[in-house]
């Protein structure tokens, strides 16, 4: 197999099978996390082999640091903070701040359009 | 979706499985996929007096029943498997 860009069959087989490992993760994470972990490097290695994204509800769901499986309120915490969105690992201290101006400015956005359509009418 | 035609690129963990045959002997022991590795798939089996324990079969040796999600049973040997999991998609397979 050649390098660069994979078909498109192969990259939606691999989207579906990190949806497969992630949701699984979630299931057992209460009764053996070791397994969970495993699953989190099993859905990395397929999303660098075939250059896709990790989908996008279960980007934020492991470690960036030790890439393990991440459960909010046992083994992470979310704060906002400087607005921003903190998730702290407790298994390894590591802290990953993701911002949402861009949620921000198009909710000011939208308000502003809504009170200039009223206006004209 | 998993079908009967896509299940050698698919996930395996997850699938109910039977283990079939194993060193051409029939041994018919049924259970969930946990781990895969590039030369064993590691089985969750609950006995019958509730007991639960893992158990690491070689592909090399033995015939497995998977059992999909439409409930079909689809019959594959070892030997077709033998590969890394992340690298089972861009195999290229004789005949399926």
């Amino acid at each position: 197999m050649s390098r660069g860009k994979k078909p498109k069959w192969m990259i939606d087989i691999a989207k579906e099978r990190m949806n497969i490992l992630f949701s699984r993760a979630e299931k057992e994470f209460d009764d053996y996390p070791e397994r969970s972990h495993r699953y989190v490097q099993i859905a990395r290695k397929l999303s660098t082999k075939y250059n896709t994204k990790i989908p996008r509800n279960w980007n934020r769901r492991f470690c960036k640091n030790c890439f393990k499986f991440l459960s909010y309120g046992s083994n992470s915490t979310v704060r906002l903070v400087n607005e921003k969105v903190n998730i702290k690992c407790v298994e390894c201290g590591h802290v990953m701040k993701i911002p949402y101006y861009k949620e921000k400015k198009n909710r000011r956005r939208t308000k502003n359009e809504s009170i200039k359509k009223r206006n004209d009418e | 979706m998993i079908n009967a035609k896509n299940i050698v690129y698919h996930e395996l963990i997850g699938l109910p499985i039977n283990v079939y045959k194993f060193n051409n002997n029939y041994l018919n022991k049924t259970g969930t996929v946990i781990d895969e590795t590039k030369n064993t798939l590691k089985v969750e089996i609950v006995g019958d007096d509730g007991n639960v324990s893992e158990k690491v079969f070689p592909k090399k040796v033995s015939v497995f029943q998977f059992k999909l999600p439409n409930e079909e049973f689809v019959e594959i040997e070892g030997k077709i498997l033998l590969i890394r999991p992340e690298d089972r998609i861009k195999k290229r397979y004789k005949k399926i």
